[in-house]
């Protein structure tokens, strides 16, 4: 059946394997499905490295569903007022203020930084940061980064009892003003790690407990 | 092709271009991918993720975080047993219901109808808000409407309920007919008014009483389906369970004998079955009175009639046990025949069963219905004396025979009220609906037994704008409150004192709301009055029943385990729910004994009309079933619902399918619209294909195939309670030697493997399980044309065995589900390695591997795969919301089967580990099937770790595994049915 069409056939397939190493070679061109890099623009210029680098707190300070839910979960606005009910500006920008008040011989003004602002609408307060019936507190809408798809079944508690560092998966997230996706995410990408675990847990002394590549672990 | 058929050079050639890609570092896998991605790359050079998808948090992170599950203790409103209910909520939605094991009644257990109730509250029909003829307008328009009638109503005004089983609307009711002059009439359908009318006249007490069968020895039913449909079944069921333990080490196993006239649920688990027509149940009843009175040396209460052969002697052995038994046994009636009730009542005072199993003095209150006062209500709508009818929680149109005029009579008011939330017959008559909420999106309380009250609470906001009659009662009579001031005002006022407790009220309330039930042991109890015999012989001299001549049979219209009197006749688990003893769905038959249906000429499928003398009639297709009375054709309720119309769009649509309504539109036919009685049965000559699931999945051999002369396998296994006796406790090993190893022992033993173990002798086959499974398990409704291409989807089914018939019938139920072998044939088979055992026994099903070959099902021996023909979309898009959301919705072209719950084992080892253990404790993974059985018949656990109670209970020598004889292993042990067959006094059955 090959002996007419082969030499075509055999050619044809080389020229598209030739081709596709060189597009593979020029661009970032990932296999589907797989968002490595995925960098969307939030609605909130919100930065992790602030907060997370500079600052230095906890992911999950915020992200409390790590422990006790499958997922981690976005915290909800009144957990960003838990600071922000006092702070309403970058600091650079509160002391050029206190600075200029100083100057003038004023009470120094409060100031709201444009992006706190939207966090400010969305739990409804008005210009002063009180809460203004009028307006409907209305959920921020971000943007999801870290998203698989409907049939796999990850769940965050294990893999934070087992004192994985979120950095494992979600990369330096300390040094990123905005979130990327770091890891594939890939089903290969969870089962090497599965795999190098199990075989942790399986060595002499290890107190690790079993890790599996069962299907049934993530597919149900 | 492989390359084994390449020539060398060939070969060298397709190396060749293959190694810039190899060193490039990309795999065979990637390149296949990349080969599809490219023509897309050159458009799409630098795509980022599309669509975006917004995740949304909450503005408020209070409460549960997003995703974690929690339970609710609620109360079901599916019937009014009202049994207790957890509803396991997530995301601020209730997912699934479990039984509450608080509830003292209901004791964990769930029925079929309870579990599907989660349906009923996903389904977009609902009347968002009310209407004025037809219109939708504000709540206050609709009460200016109601209380301008009821200003101007005066006496005329008439409240028709179901009965009332909640304290609150009860206080409420009271208030409201105090206040408007008018009248309160409750209804059961079916009736229980002539049990109520019998303990009034002979104890002064009108109640039924609350039937304690956990302690009895022998139980006897008279047309009374406790198992199925009479009473509060699920606290029966659990009783029942509970009085016969074939495995204690003296066997305590209560005999139940059951005389009925067609094959009910009860009757397929009783020890002896008679089967007597409804014409001589009272006969019955009174041989049964005459042979007691022979015990206890008194007069025959009655002078007794002629019985068929056979049946006499067998009430004899009956009288003799419950005689041996007095005390501890229980006489139940379900007839709606004063004389047969009276008989009962007194059978069961000789026996001394009031006040130890029989219990009047805290009697049931879940039946309080009064037929005289409906007729009263009937009459009064005719002639014109009602100015304002209400009618709450009953399709009274769809309910009474047509003959009685109820249409005609319901548009003589002149303002009728409808709190149906859904289309029914009465909805369509009234001018006002105020549409009642779910049961599981409002505040209620419930108290089916005197003083076991239970609350219900809202799982989730409320999905349609509803207020349910306690609300409307209380705006009406311009006491403003919604249901949670109502019914804590009631609390409080009332039962608080009577709870004994010396806490505080809001203490007190809090903790109701955390368990869902209390107890109330200062509420009254009622002394019952002496025995009045005088009123007894009033009741047993009533003239008899009509005999049905030669060319008639005698129509009974009985409830299903499933529908019920109709109310869950919009709901698709109910419909497509096999019928527990027909295993028709989404249709009644009229079930004829196969004698009568041969002597009539009519095969299953035939349609057959049932005229009744008074001139109405009914169409139905027939079915020969077993266990029915040559004299009778029993056919379900609640059926041919003016709602159900909205079925035509089920399943899947494509070149031959066939709508699920039948001819006229709506499901079924409404058997109600000609009264009960003697009817005359004649073939249409018309025929029809009824959608049942008996002959699907079979795993009984084809006779060609058989080994040895088409030897029927023995699947569903039962033992004589004798032979057990005999033996000194336990019956026989079943357990056969293990043949041959047809497969390498190639799964190491890791300690654990999960499996099931079902106990047949508490099995009652309700089917609970298989609506709780398909409630876990995301499990699609496909319509009635599918069920009949075999194409049911339901994981777990309950099979069903007929041996024998009329009173020799043999009938077993047999809950069937993957079956987890350890030698599993669908693993060898598929290609694509989609099924493959985990390595804690689980028998895993990877729909993303799964390319439809369905080799797997082919060799399945069990018959558990289901394939998915087609994306099976719901009905309605607010049922989405019921979907589970730890379970893959399956799409077209994959394999599916019970998967163990392997969701729920996921999450209880990753709580286990969380607290530190290595494994989840034993009873820490409840399967939904588990959960839900009332009987506990069905149970689940590590049956490798000798300490667990799987493992326990599959050491009895009652276990046995199905098809045994092919060596597959598997994960799930049966537990043979025990039968009592053996009249207590020696001897075999002598008829």
């Amino acid at each position: 059946m090959l002996t007419g069409g082969a030499p075509v056939a055999a050619f044809a397939l080389c020229a598209l394997a030739l081709g596709l190493a060189a597009v593979i070679a020029e661009s970032d061109v990932r296999p589907i499905g797989l968002h490595t890099g995925y960098e969307p623009v939030q609605p909130v210029r919100y930065s992790h490295r602030l907060h997370a680098g500079e600052l230095g707190m906890d992911c999950l300070a915020c992200h409390v569903g790590a422990e006790t839910s499958r997922h981690a979960g976005i915290p909800g606005a009144d957990v960003c007022m838990g600071c922000h009910a006092q702070v309403t500006a970058g600091f650079d920008a509160v002391l050029a203020e206190r600075e200029a008040a100083e100057a003038e011989g004023r009470e120094p003004r409060r100031i709201v930084s444009a992006e706190l602002r939207k966090l400010y609408d969305a739990v409804g307060l008005d210009a002063e940061l009180r809460p203004d019936p009028a307006r409907t507190p209305q959920p921020i809408a971000w943007l999801r980064v870290h998203d698989l798809p409907d049939f796999v079944y990850f769940d965050h508690r294990p893999h934070v009892a087992r004192g994985l560092a979120c950095q494992q998966c979600h990369g330096p997230v300390q040094t990123m003003e905005r979130v990327r996706q770091f890891a594939d995410l890939s089903m290969g990408w969870c089962v090497n790690c599965h795999r190098q675990s199990a075989a942790d847990a399986a060595a002499p002394g290890a107190a690790a407990p079993h890790v599996s590549t069962d299907c049934a672990r993530c597919h149900f | 092709m492989s390359t084994d058929a390449l020539p060398d050079a060939e070969i060298a050639v397709a190396r060749d271009a293959l190694l810039p890609l190899q060193r490039a570092g990309v795999g065979r896998r990637t390149f296949l991918q990349l080969a599809g991605f490219g023509a897309a790359a050159a458009v799409l050079p630098a795509c980022s993720r599309a669509p975006d998808r917004h995740v949304v948090p909450r503005l408020d992170q209070g409460g549960e975080p997003v995703g974690a599950r929690y339970r609710i203790a609620t109360t079901c409103g599916g019937c009014e047993a009202r049994c207790g209910v957890l509803a396991t909520c997530r995301d601020g939605r209730p997912l699934k219901l479990e039984g509450n094991p608080e509830h003292a009644l209901s004791r964990g257990g769930l029925c079929a109808v309870g579990q599907a109730e989660l349906l009923g509250l996903y389904d977009g029909r609902r009347a968002d808000g009310p209407q004025v003829r037809g219109r939708t307008v504000t709540w206050d328009e609709a009460d200016a409407v109601v209380t301008q009638a009821l200003r101007e109503g005066g006496a005329g005004v008439r409240l028709l309920t179901r009965t009332v089983t909640s304290p609150s609307t009860r206080a409420w009711i009271d208030r409201f007919v105090r206040a408007t002059g008018g009248r309160h009439v409750e209804v059961d359908v079916p009736s229980y008014s002539a049990a109520l009318a019998v303990h009034e006249e002979l104890f002064g007490v009108r109640a039924v009483p609350q039937i304690r069968l956990a302690s009895v020895r022998v139980v006897a039913a008279f047309d009374a389906d406790f198992l199925g449909t009479w009473g509060s079944p699920v606290a029966f069921a659990r009783d029942w369970a509970e009085s016969r333990d074939p495995d204690a080490p003296t066997p305590r196993f209560a005999r139940h004998v059951q005389v009925e006239s067609h094959l009910t649920l009860s009757g397929s688990r009783a020890d002896i079955r008679i089967e007597v027509a409804p014409h001589e149940l009272r006969a019955a009843l009174a041989a049964l009175c005459a042979a007691l009175a022979g015990h206890a040396s008194r007069p025959a209460p009655t002078g007794t009639a002629a019985l068929a052969p056979g049946v006499g002697a067998r009430l004899h052995k009956l009288a003799a046990a419950l005689w041996a038994a007095r005390g501890a046994s229980a006489v139940l009636c379900g007839a709606d025949d004063a004389p047969a009730q009276a008989l009962c009542a007194w059978a069961n005072h000789l026996l001394g069963n009031y006040g130890a199993t029989v219990d009047l003095a805290r009697p049931a209150l879940h039946a309080r219905g009064d037929d005289a006062a409906l007729a009263q209500l009937l009459d009064d709508l005719g002639e014109g004396r009602v100015s304002v009818l209400i009618i709450d929680g009953v399709d009274l149109a769809a309910s009474l025979p047509d003959a009685r005029g109820v249409t005609a009579a319901l548009k003589r008011a002149a303002l009728c009220v409808s709190t149906s939330a859904l289309e029914d017959d009465t909805r369509a008559l009234a001018h006002v609906v105020v549409p009642a909420p779910h049961a599981l999106e409002c505040w209620d309380d419930a108290e089916p037994v005197v003083g076991h009250v239970s609350l219900a609470q809202p799982t989730v906001p409320a999905l349609r704008a509803g207020r349910s009659l306690r609300a409307s009662l209380a705006a009406w009579l311009g006491a403003r409150g919604d249901d949670f001031a109502l019914v804590r005002e009631h609390w409080s006022a009332e039962l608080h004192a009577l709870s004994g407790t010396g806490a505080p009220f809001d203490v007190w309330f809090d903790a109701v709301a955390r368990t869902g039930y209390v107890h109330l042991p200062r509420r009254a109890a009622q002394e019952p009055r002496p025995f009045d015999a005088a009123a007894f012989e009033r009741f047993v001299n009533a003239p008899a029943t009509p005999v049905p001549t030669s060319d008639t049979l005698t129509l009974v219209a009985y409830d299903s385990v499933a529908l019920r009197d109709g109310r869950h006749a919009q709901n698709p688990w109910l419909q497509e729910l096999p019928d527990p003893l027909t295993k028709v769905v989404w249709d009644n038959v009229a079930c004829l004994a196969p004698a009568t249906a041969a002597r009539l000429g009519v095969r299953p499928g035939d349609v057959v009309r049932l005229a009744a003398a008074d001139g109405s009639s009914v169409d139905l297709p027939a079915l020969a079933q077993p266990g029915t009375h040559p004299d009778v054709v029993a056919v379900a309720r609640g059926y041919g619902r003016r709602g159900t119309s909205r079925f035509a769009g089920i399943g899947p649509r494509w070149i031959e399918s066939r709508p699920t309504p039948g001819a006229d539109g709506v499901v079924g036919a409404r058997v109600e619209r000609i009264p009960p009685g003697p009817v005359h049965v004649v073939a249409t000559g018309r025929a029809t294909e009824i959608a049942t699931t008996q002959d699907h999945h079979r795993m009984e051999l084809p006779t060609h195939l058989a080994p040895r002369g088409g030897a029927v396998r023995d699947v569903a296994r039962a033992v004589a309670l004798a032979e057990i006796v005999a033996k000194g406790g336990g019956a026989p090993p079943h357990h056969a030697p293990p043949g041959a190893e047809l497969w390498p022992a190639d799964h190491a033993p890791r300690g654990v493997r999960w499996g099931l173990t079902i106990d047949l002798s508490a099995c009652i086959g309700c089917s609970a399980c298989a609506v709780a499974c398909q409630a876990e398990n995301c499990v699609p409704v496909v319509g009635r044309d599918e069920v009949r291409r075999h194409r049911e989807m339901t994981w777990l089914r309950i099979d069903r065995y007929f041996s024998g018939d009329g009173d020799d019938l043999s009938v077993e139920h047999q809950p069937l589900m993957c079956q987890h072998c350890a030698h599993a044939p669908c693993e060898t088979v598929c290609p694509v390695l989609a099924t493959v055992h985990s390595e804690d026994g689980l028998n895993q099903q990877v729909y993303n591997r799964c390319v439809g070959t369905r080799y797997c099902a082919n060799n399945c021996p069990y018959k558990v795969r289901r394939f998915n023909w087609f994306d099976y979309a719901p009905d309605d898009d607010l049922r989405r919301l019921a979907l589970n959301p730890d379970v893959t919705v399956r799409s077209r072209g994959v394999m599916e089967k019970c998967t163990l719950c392997v969701q729920r084992i996921a999450e209880a080892r990753i709580v286990a580990r969380g607290a530190g253990g290595a494994a989840p404790a034993d009873g820490a993974v409840r399967t939904a099937c588990e959960e839900s059985c009332p009987t506990q018949a069905i149970r689940f656990g590590n049956v490798e770790d000798p300490g667990s109670a799987v493992a326990r209970i599959a050491r009895s020598d009652r276990a046995y595994v199905v098809l045994g004889e092919l060596n597959v292993q598997p994960g799930v042990t049966y537990l043979s049915r025990v039968r009592d067959t053996e009249p207590q006094g020696g001897g075999a059955r002598d008829d």
